[in-house]
């Protein structure tokens, strides 16, 4: 196989966009050198070859594609997902429905439910008593959002986010619905979004990789699956990279035991030698490919670990985002650590974050997801505003479906479960593109059916590649005879939402 | 022996049919002398092993083992306890449900398909409720696909279910009608320990229910694997499923026996089982006589049950032997096929016109002896003017040997495809491959030995620019191995492969912790299960393997016909510093310094790792490496400390170390070069 070469020419619509990103990039410079020596270190140390993906569109290298990305001036440079799986109740959260107090106990109404299918683990519950929330709920910021006790960090940082209280999805259960959310469809094998966006945007940073994938350890619950950041189809350098914590934070990075960097350079140079004398005689270009991802593997073994020591952040840091964050693997230090990709221009951050699915015992099971996640989640954007990189970077929070207003098991005083919900839930963004300090969609009394301005799970993917200016009907890839969109054949960008 | 066990239960079988004859004499004196009226007598039939009034709040089981039933409901739920409803009925006081919260027996009625048994109680059925669950033994039947047996009603229907995995492996039995609503009936099931619905019966009021059997196919166990999680039976609700809302429920009685029709009426309707029993001998009617005889067989006859309990224990070990045998899932044809339709707009509960099973045929039209199913498909896609398969097949046994099929797009021959290179070459092979009886062995052994394959991969400066990407074969294919030939290549040449072939997956070296986020955990395998070549590797989908994934091994959500050959520095690392490579250059280090020449010891193990001899540079180079690392490794023990330790695989101690290490970074630059890596 031959390497194809990276054509950079831009057609002439391009000519402004392309003065348009040499800006950013000024700009991206800017805001690296204030972070400071370590940052200019390790790029100088890397030197400029491109570790993983490619900067360059993707349209001339992959045939299939036949426009260049992005399409417009893009508001978002790079994204954190910040996975809740399992579905957390949105009821008990940013959902505040106040009446449904007095209707406490009683069978939802059937002019609610509207004859609605239920999932099959709670239809057949001879009755579906309304559970209101055991939480209190209070508004904050300019923007009085109304957010639950759960949630105080959170609440702090209000007036930075922009709620999505209409979301609603087709999938009634967590693989699926997972799926659905990072592929766009509820069958396994499509391209991961962040795969989609490595593949139209190419990498920002030379040295790690486009898309890194960080699950909490210990969060327990619904299992995750690792074609949830799979390339599908496309080629498998955009697969995410998962990075964890302990020895070896991305798979066989570290040498045999004793053998240091030092004895690997003395080793590679001989593969090298040895590589180029295959070349010199074959003449086969993807032999230097070779010979470069020995080298870059060889770096990725100081950068990577180099990224993932947390040793020279500052005490009040670690105080920002809590006790856990010193505490490597859990929700909060991937947090911290995600500010810390972002900071050096890795695109897409994915946080997965297990245990959301209270079908019984939610007043309980949900604080300790609150207590575990809150103050992490409102430091990354206190920490990212800080730095300026909230400006660019787009933070997003969601699960896979929301909870039912009924009690799945038994309605006690103290007590009650939630089933999943698809047919509304709340997520919100923030960041890069988005307005801040609001609130977009309603839902019904009961919080069962959205009544206003409904947002699909395409139509959230769509907004998303819009903000790192691409046309979701744009980015296309052909496979096996058809022509695939994240978005498939649907999605409407929510431009309401967009600043 | 599970024939042998089967013929033991048919003789068993024999055996109980034979017995009546013999018996024939000692039930006709028991008849005579009345004694069928002192063994009447008990309260209750023999064989009970619960019985609950539910009379009280204390549930009480009034006959041995004794204990309490109780109130629970949801499994996953931190249930405060839940208080029985009773209440003062026409009939008595009872139970009243409410849907959700079931009554759990505690002990009673952990039956196992081979024990036989009898429950029996009172119920009044609202008119509303069209399903709900009557009794089960088993957890939430969705969860588990119904293992256990259950009592329910199914669409104003009664539906009798016994299952190992429902509906395949189950019996499935339908009442005909519907029973009396929103008033007091006498339910009853009775089951024989024979696994077949025709031991599996239904009685209303103490009469058989005829029902239409669903399915008749239970051939495993109906307790759950673990023991420790099988409840007992439980009445009136399930979790996540309907359950008997305002239903109402007394006098329920277990037996650890299939009671005979008389003793049914017995607990069913005393007044017409006292009628039978009070009359004298010779007043017994045919009918009677029939009923009296059942009940000799099935309690008094000492004979009856020697035979019953044999062929209890026989029927419980064929199911303990059965239980271990490994399933394996097949495609079937049902028995009538179910009918197709054009969904409107995809909608799945929108049909339109019927369709039925065929074949493109622009392809090639079916020809109308085949059978419209799997059998005709296959003959269809085999017929001698089938236009593709042949094509198709040998192409992408050429895109194996050469990285592209002589069609680029092997995954598609249609109209977007693209055309073939050598379309003459394309037919003759596909021609060649039918008259071979479809020889896959015999193509293969032809494309490796043509003499376009064996050319050099080495291009000619001119054929380069004209065709840059070899479409006209001027020289010979380099492709890189695929993750299976990487990992069994270096296997093979350390001398650790195991090619034992066939058997369960294996578990070879991988990082700890990668299964715990899918919710369970990676049991790595030890000695020579090591080593099986990685065809043999476990597959988990939602975690596969990292170094076979790395290298671009399909993630088999759907199937695809050519993988892709990628490039990446993960790629490095893995060939670097997976065990599995270390642990296989510390063996071939182990080799090499045992050789008695060391330089044709390096020249080995590359001829081994690369199929080619080195050259003078080559050979050079490494032996120049080998002796760098070797005085550092003289002078720096510790340094050589993961190369001698890699893998489970036991070290020649008697070896030096500093030798057996310098070799084995020497065995592991050969592994990642390139001339290990791409086939050329």
């Amino acid at each position: 196989m031959r390497q194809h070469h990276h054509h950079e020419e831009l057609n002439p619509f391009d000519k402004d966009l392309a003065s348009v990103k040499q800006q950013l990039d000024r700009r991206t410079f800017l805001t690296k050198t204030s972070l400071g020596i370590g940052a200019l270190a390790l790029g100088s140390l890397l030197g400029t070859t491109k570790l993983f993906g490619k900067s360059s569109p993707a349209s001339v290298e992959d045939e299939a594609l036949s426009t260049s990305f992005p399409n417009f001036l893009p508001k978002a440079k790079r994204i954190v997902y910040l996975f809740q799986s399992g579905g957390p109740s949105q009821l008990d959260i940013f959902d505040y429905k106040p009446s449904l107090e007095k209707y406490q106990g009683q069978d939802l109404p059937s002019s609610v439910r509207k004859g609605q299918r239920l999932t099959g683990m709670s239809a057949g519950q001879a009755t579906l008593p309304v559970a209101s929330s055991l939480f209190k709920f209070q508004q904050y910021g300019e923007c009085k959002a109304w957010v639950s006790e759960l949630m105080p960090y959170t609440a702090e940082v209000a007036d930075d986010l922009c709620f999505i209280k209409s979301m609603y999805t087709e999938a009634i259960n967590h693989d699926p619905a997972t799926t659905f959310f990072q592929t766009g469809n509820q069958i396994a094998g499509r391209p991961s979004i962040g795969a989609w966006m490595s593949y139209g945007l190419g990498s920002d940073n030379e040295n790690l990789p486009t898309f890194i994938v960080l699950v909490s350890k210990n969060a327990g619950g619904q299992p995750l699956l690792a074609r949830l950041w799979g390339n599908g189809f496309l080629p498998s350098k955009h697969q995410g990279v998962q990075f964890r914590s302990g020895k070896d934070p991305v798979l066989y990075l570290s040498n045999p035991e004793g053998y240091d960097g030092i004895d690997r350079r003395e080793m590679l140079d001989y593969l090298k030698k040895l590589n180029q004398l295959q070349l010199d005689t074959y003449g086969d270009q993807e032999i230097n490919t070779r010979i470069s991802q020995y080298e870059m593997a060889y770096r990725m073994q100081t950068s990577v670990p180099e990224v993932m020591d947390l040793s020279d952040e500052p005490d009040w840091v670690f105080d920002l985002y809590g006790k856990d964050s010193r505490d490597p693997g859990t929700y909060a230090a991937n947090c911290l650590m995600a500010r810390r990709l972002l900071e050096k221009d890795v695109k897409f951050v994915q946080l997965y974050h297990q245990g959301w699915d209270q079908h019984n015992n939610l007043p309980g099971d949900i604080k300790t997801q609150c207590k575990n996640t809150d103050q992490a989640t409102a430091a990354l954007i206190k920490d990212l505003k800080q730095r300026g990189l909230l400006e660019d970077t787009l933070v997003v929070w969601g699960g896979e479906f929301g909870r039912t207003v009924y009690s799945q098991g038994k309605l006690t005083k103290d007590n009650y479960g939630r089933d999943h919900h698809p047919r509304c839930f709340t997520m919100w963004m923030a960041g890069a593109g988005v307005k801040p300090g609001f609130s977009y969609g309603e839902t019904d009394d009961f919080g069962y059916n959205i009544v206003k301005d409904p947002v699909h799970v395409h139509d959230f993917h769509a907004t998303l590649l819009h903000l790192f200016g691409i046309d979701h009907e744009k980015l296309i890839y052909k496979y096996q005879g058809r022509r695939f969109r994240l978005t498939d054949v649907s999605g409407k960008l929510v431009k309401d939402i967009l600043t | 022996m599970l024939a042998y066990i089967k013929s033991t239960e048919q003789l068993e079988e024999n055996n109980l049919k034979n017995a009546a004859a013999k018996e024939e004499q000692n039930f006709n004196r028991w008849l005579q002398n009345g004694s069928y009226k002192k063994s009447l007598q008990q309260k209750f039939p023999q064989d009970i092993v619960g019985f609950f009034p539910l009379n009280s709040e204390a549930l009480q089981n009034s006959v041995k083992p004794y204990g309490k039933a109780q109130m629970n409901r949801g499994l996953f739920e931190k249930h405060p306890e839940e208080r029985p409803n009773i209440i003062t009925t026409t009939a008595g006081r009872a139970l009243l449900l409410n849907g959700d919260t079931w009554l759990d027996l505690v002990n009673v009625g952990k039956f196992k398909r081979s024990d036989p048994f009898t429950i029996g109680f009172w119920v009044n059925l609202p008119k509303e409720l069209r399903n709900g669950v009557i009794f089960h033994q088993g957890i939430a039947g969705l969860l588990y696909n119904f293992r256990g047996f259950h009592l329910a009603l199914d669409n104003n229907r009664l539906q009798l279910e016994m299952a190992h995995t429902a509906p395949y492996n189950a019996i499935i039995e339908y009442s005909k009608t519907d029973v009396p609503r929103d008033k007091w009936i006498h339910l009853a099931v009775t089951y024989d320990g024979s696994s077949k619905a025709s031991g599996y019966k239904l009685f209303l009021n103490g009469k058989e229910l005829p029902t239409l059997v669903d399915q008749d196919n239970l051939y495993k166990g109906i307790l759950l694997d673990d023991p420790k999680q099988q409840p007992a039976i439980q009445f009136g609700a399930w979790d996540r499923g309907k359950g008997l809302m305002n239903g109402k429920i007394k006098d329920i009685a277990v037996f650890s026996r299939d009671l005979s029709l008389l003793e049914l009426l017995q607990i069913a309707n005393p007044v017409s089982f006292a009628a039978v029993i009070n009359k004298n001998s010779s007043d017994i009617s045919v009918a009677e006589n029939q009923l009296l005889k059942e009940y000799y067989s099935s309690a008094v006859s000492a004979d009856y049950k020697k035979i019953k309990s044999e062929l209890r224990q026989i029927r419980a070990s064929f199911n303990d032997s059965v239980e271990k045998i490994p399933e394996l899932m097949i495609m079937q044809e049902m028995p009538v096929p179910r009918k197709a339709y054009v969904l409107d707009r995809g909608q799945y509960d929108t049909y339109k016109e019927q369709v039925h099973p065929d074949v493109p045929g622009s392809i090639l039209p079916m020809p109308k002896n085949y059978p419209r199913n799997r059998l005709g498909f296959a003959q269809w896609l085999v017929h001698p003017d089938h236009p593709l398969t042949a094509r198709v097949a040998v192409n992408r046994y050429w895109q194996m040997y050469f990285g592209k099929g002589i069609v680029k797009s092997v995954e598609d021959f249609g109209n977007q495809g693209e055309m073939p290179s050598h379309p003459e070459l394309l037919d003759w092979l596909a021609i060649n491959f039918q008259e071979s009886g479809w020889n896959i062995k015999a193509l293969q052994k032809m494309i490796v030995t043509s003499a376009t394959y064996r050319q050099s991969s080495k291009p000619v400066v001119k054929a380069e620019a004209a065709d840059p990407e070899n479409l006209l074969l001027s020289h010979g294919p380099a492709n890189r191995l695929t993750a299976e030939m990487l990992r069994d290549n270096a296997l093979a040449a350390s001398g650790l492969i195991n090619l034992k072939i066939g058997g369960p997956s294996v578990y070879p070296y991988q990082p700890e912790g990668l299964w715990k986020m899918t919710g369970s955990e990676y049991k790595q395998d030890t000695g020579m299960n090591l080593y099986r070549r990685s065809i043999y590797t476990v597959w988990r989908r939602s975690a596969p393997n990292p170094t076979q994934s790395t290298f671009d091994v399909g993630i088999r959500t759907s199937c695809i016909v050519g993988r892709q050959r990628t490039n990446t520095p993960l790629q490095a690392l893995v060939t670097l510093n997976d065990p599995t490579f270390v642990e296989a250059a510390r063996l071939i280090g182990e080799q090499i310094t045992m050789a008695a020449d060391g330089k044709q010891g390096v020249v080995d193990a590359f001829r081994k790792l690369t199929g080619k001899t080195p050259s003078p540079k080559e050979l050079g180079l490494l032996l120049e490496l080998r002796e760098k690392e070797y005085q550092k490794f003289k002078t720096k023990k510790e340094k050589a400390k993961g190369w001698l330790s890699a893998g489970d695989y036991k070290s020649n101690t008697s070896l030096d170390g500093a030798q057996v290490a310098a070799n084995a970074v020497v065995a592991s630059t050969i592994i990642n070069m390139d001339a290990s890596i791409t086939k050329r």
